[in-house]
């Protein structure tokens, strides 16, 4: 409860901000610029309510922009710019879940679901169609003129025809 | 079988529920310091006392201490000073790293409220900072370095009573007889 | 000052309210029970008398605003004798007790809408209202016993309020929350038909039915809201966002998600009588998942800029609220859902199973949206550490996940019910698919940029998939014996609700890949090239508004051949009572593209940082949106459905 009141406290410190975080930077090329934009929108502002680096107003912000922009210019690699960023602050700062151990739910969970419920749907519809009788499979047109055959050919024998909708 | 079925929503839905439930005891913001079993970082920095005197990782280590981060400008740092100068009167090193403040506001702070610190470095940067690797982002945040210069314990928030003689002394008492 | 005994009124009238949606819930239950009809006809009177009361509550409360109450506590926090009017009335839902009442009224309004059906048995009728009745007992208790908007400052009454957070004063807010809430509630009504099937044990195709215009307008709203939402992010927070994955536009993605499955399900079930059970499940769903975003917002489970109240104890009730709604709903389900399978039958090319496929590809995306947005929270109640989940996540799963919807969007609309044969399927799709992947894949991803990208390439080919399908499919139904006044609303409607989705897709598409922000330094009178266009920073000043100060400047935007195209207008405004400083973004916006001007810091005496985002084609995702809700809408007022279209 402390904790909580301590950590409010401390954001009071965060001015929430609508301001757009605009600072000039000199970048060396447009790669890195680019870089930048990229990389300071998958970087978490590890003090504020969930805003990214390249988003938030508020003073840590700042601080990891001006990082980042450095460690752009000393031509760390987008891998080695997150880990450098991560031994500091955590894993919280990184917008994008590691894939590992304990993330393989968070990763892999709904790829899964999808096919096997793509599977189940395959193994319905074809249990479903063995049911079904082969004249369910002629179009309407066909089954039109069949009926008038056989109306034409004996006027007192009629087939069942399944009508269809096309709405 | 198929009854049976029907009743997996419901059991997802209870096991969704009970990690509500749990949340709510959690404070989402509230997070481990990512260098707990990390060396201190390396550094140099200037003293709050005299910028020409400079303080490095190596003149710290070798004793158990606690690093306090703190401001003036940090109201929560007012509210934890005394226990920070009961700690140092128990005989616990406590080491001041004085962040994002201007010295004169600073020793205006310490003639105020007290001065438990052994030393105080100076830090008014937030980039290539200490506290940038320490992943501090805010005030006061206190961590305990052990005589080998590992990061044992860290706090971010107030110091408070409680923790003083719940965890604060006792981690401290526990790294001084390790070997 | 005189104490206006208003709010004692209104609280009084919430009691009341509550006694009457006790009423309305307890003695149909009861007559049911009892074989006792005449007590089934409480119902009806009892929710005209609830949304009476609450009207009575609301008025009270807004009253109170504009009057400057501020003895009154929520008046207190949210309101400022210096904020414009309509903005005080706005403030009656700008945080969270007083946007539990608008929710409140909204669900006594639907109820009210639903007690004038006709074509429904009376018992039918009577079950529906008991339910809503429930639910609305369940939040009428939260609110009077945690959230009283009535709470007053007394006897230190404030000379002046904290003014209403300076992000909430404008127009798009003001509307984005009744809009939102008309979609959330609107859902309880399905809900309540589907219970209410579940409790008679009927289940059949009549259920559907009815059930079908409800849901269609709770969708048309809840679609229209999120836009909004998203509208209003992008032009107000100024940095040119539209959708972040926060957990709170999260939490209204996931009803949205489930109600457009259910929608489809729906019409599968009313036409063919299938997945009856499985269309029970997803109504009970969709209003779970906006009883849950509920949740997710109000108890500070979850980090997000949009979370109202960070209270624990009220998150305690709100869980019991939810645990008590969700798991009996799905404990009756399970308990009495019908495990008969239908008779009917169908093969694997048939509208049925492309409606299905729709559906699992919607279900499975609401589990990605709800398991990403809590996954941080599983692993922190595990001792797992902190981890966050962010769009990285979000994107890379949703998105496939949208395009292989979009495929089937088009495959069901030209494909026939129960069965179709594959030659006949392709034969009406392969000059949509040609024209599709002609001009998606191959032309004009080169023909926009010079480049080619397989995202823009898969985007665009999916959006004219769905555009020439659809418009296949309407000329089609055309050529039937009554041409083209024989084209049903709902035909028309299904067709406005797949192209709207179709310029979602463009717009996202093309925003996403083609849009470029740049940080400059603006001085007066020195041009920046952007994009083809010359900025010129005119101008810079000062001026008051009615409870701020800003910093005014003015941007002559000239095309290529130097002629004026437009004068852009950013400020930074600095709100006095909160000491909020705000920007406030310019936007020459077109059906083409968006230029988008926010000031930053200034960086000498006559220059200042300014951000210029190119945006093309993101207005069609609000225009889109806007016209999938119109279209659902438009599906509801059909003849075949002889009910009253609510509201």
């Amino acid at each position: 409860m402390a904790k909580r009141a301590v950590v409010l406290l401390l954001l009071l410190f965060l001015i929430p901000t609508a301001q757009a975080a605009i600072e000039l930077y000199d970048f060396s090329s447009e790669e890195k610029r680019v870089r930048f934009h990229e990389l300071g929108a998958e970087l978490r502002c590890p003090k504020c309510q969930n805003q990214s680096v390249i988003d938030s107003g508020s003073a840590s912000a700042y601080d990891m922009r001006q990082e980042l922009y450095q460690l752009l210019e000393e031509g760390y690699t987008d891998e080695e710019v997150f880990e450098h960023l991560k031994a500091r602050f955590g894993e919280f700062i990184l917008y994008k879940p590691p894939v590992r151990g304990d993330t393989w739910i968070l990763w892999f969970l709904p790829p899964f679901l999808m096919l096997s419920g793509f599977v189940i749907l395959v193994l319905l519809a074809r249990s479903r169609q063995k049911q079904a009788p082969a004249s369910q499979n002629d179009s309407v047109s066909e089954r039109q003129l069949k009926l008038k055959k056989i109306l034409e050919l004996d006027s007192e024998k009629s087939s069942p025809s399944n009508s269809k909708d096309s709405s | 079988m198929k009854r049976a079925l029907l009743f997996l929503p419901l059991i997802i839905f209870i096991g969704l529920g009970i990690f509500l439930y749990k949340g709510l005891s959690m404070d989402p913001s509230a997070r481990d310091s990512a260098l707990l079993n990390k060396p201190l970082p390396e550094f140099t920095l200037p003293r709050l006392d005299n910028e020409d005197l400079k303080v490095s990782r190596e003149d710290l280590v070798g004793e158990v201490f606690l690093l306090n981060v703190w401001g003036s400008w940090c109201p929560t740092c007012y509210e934890e000073h005394d226990q920070l100068i009961r700690l140092a009167e128990e005989g616990v090193p406590v080491v001041g790293l004085n962040y994002k403040d201007e010295r004169p506001k600073a020793f205006q702070y310490l003639a105020q409220q007290g001065n438990p610190y052994t030393l105080n470095l100076f830090e008014p940067d937030g980039v290539r900072a200490l506290a940038f690797d320490l992943g501090v982002y805010g005030a006061p945040e206190t961590f305990l370095i052990d005589k080998e210069g590992i990061v044992r314990y860290q706090l971010s928030g107030e110091v408070t009573p409680q923790l003083v003689d719940e965890t604060i002394l006792p981690e401290v008492r526990k790294w001084q007889n390790a070997q | 000052m005189d104490i206006l005994y208003l709010p004692e009124l209104g609280q009084f009238a919430l009691i009341l309210a509550l006694v009457m949606a006790c009423v309305q819930a307890l003695l149909p239950l009861a007559g049911s029970m009892t074989r006792q009809p005449l007590w089934l006809a409480y119902a009806q009177p009892a929710a005209w008398a609830q949304f009476a009361l609450l009207t009575v509550s609301l008025v009270f409360l807004g009253v109170s605003f504009l009057v400057d109450d501020f003895s009154v506590a929520y008046v207190a926090n949210n309101s400022n004798s210096a904020l414009p009017w309509f903005y005080k009335l706005s403030a009656v839902w700008g945080a969270h007790e007083g946007s539990l009442l608008l929710w409140l009224w909204i669900l006594a309004g639907w109820t009210f809408a639903v007690s004038f059906s006709r074509g429904l048995p009376a018992e039918v009728l009577a079950r529906v209202l008991a339910v809503l009745g429930f639910v609305s007992i369940g939040m009428l208790l939260f609110v009077i016993l945690t959230s009283n908007p009535f709470d007053r400052y007394l006897p230190q009454i404030p000379s002046d309020g904290a003014d209403l957070n300076p992000l909430l004063q404008d127009p798009g807010l003001i509307f984005h929350p009744p809009l939102l809430y008309m979609g959330y509630v609107g859902f309880a009504v399905t809900f309540a038909f589907a219970l209410a099937a579940l409790w008679s044990g009927k289940l059949d195709t009549a259920w559907a039915r009815w059930s079908r215009p409800w849901t269609s307008v709770a969708w048309a709203f809840l679609t229209c809201g999120i836009a909004l939402g998203s509208w209003w992010a992008y032009y107000e927070l100024g940095w040119g966002g539209w959708w972040f994955w926060d957990p709170v536009e999260n939490a209204s993605l996931l009803p949205w998600l489930l109600g457009t499955a259910l929608m489809h399900s729906l019409a599968v079930t009313e036409k063919r009588g299938l997945f009856k059970s499985w269309t029970v499940l997803l109504a009970i769903a969709t209003f779970s998942t906006s009883l849950m975003g509920f949740f997710l917002v109000r108890s500070g489970v979850l980090n997000s800029v949009h979370a109202f109240a960070n209270d624990p104890d009220r998150g305690l009730f709100l869980l019991l609220l939810l645990g008590v709604t969700i798991g009996v709903s799905l404990l009756v389900y399970a308990l009495r859902v019908p495990t008969l399978k239908a008779r009917a039958s169908y093969s694997l090319i048939s509208k049925d199973v492309f409606l299905l496929a729709n559906n699992v590809i919607l279900v499975v995306a609401t589990l990605t949206v709800l398991l990403g947005t809590v996954y941080p929270l599983l692993m922190d109640a595990l001792n797992q550490g902190k981890i966050s989940v962010g769009p990285p996540y979000f994107n890379a799963l949703f998105v496939p996940l949208m395009l292989l919807l979009g495929v089937f969007m088009g495959l069901g609309p030209v494909s026939d019910w129960k069965s179709m044969r594959l030659d006949k399927l392709r034969k009406k799709i392969w000059l949509s698919g040609a024209i599709s992947l002609l001009l998606g894949f191959i032309l004009l991803p080169w023909v926009y940029d010079g480049s080619w990208s397989i995202w823009v390439a898969l985007g665009l080919t999916l959006f004219f998939w769905v555009v020439t399908t659809s418009l296949r499919d309407i000329w089609e139904a055309s050529r039937g014996k009554k041409g083209w006044r024989g084209i049903s609303r709902s035909r028309w409607g299904m067709f406005g609700g797949h192209v709207g989705a179709a310029l979602i897709v463009l717009g996202v598409t093309m925003v996403a890949n083609y849009g470029e922000e740049r940080d400059v330094r603006m001085a007066i009178g020195e041009p920046v090239k952007v994009k083809d266009y010359e900025f010129t920073l005119t101008q810079l000043g000062e001026r008051e508004g009615p409870n701020f100060s800003a910093d005014t400047a003015t941007i002559e935007m000239r095309d290529r051949e130097g002629r004026l195209y437009k004068t852009l207008t950013p400020e930074k405004r600095n709100y006095h009572v909160r000491g909020m400083p705000m920007t406030q973004v310019s936007i020459d916006w077109g059906p083409l593209k968006d230029i988008y001007v926010a000031m930053g810091e200034p960086v000498a005496e006559d220059a200042y940082a300014m951000r210029i985002h190119y945006k093309p084609f993101v207005r069609w995702i609000w225009w889109g949106a806007f016209i999938a809700g119109l279209a659902a809408i438009l599906a509801v007022t059909d003849r075949r459905y002889k009910v009253r279209v609510p509201e």
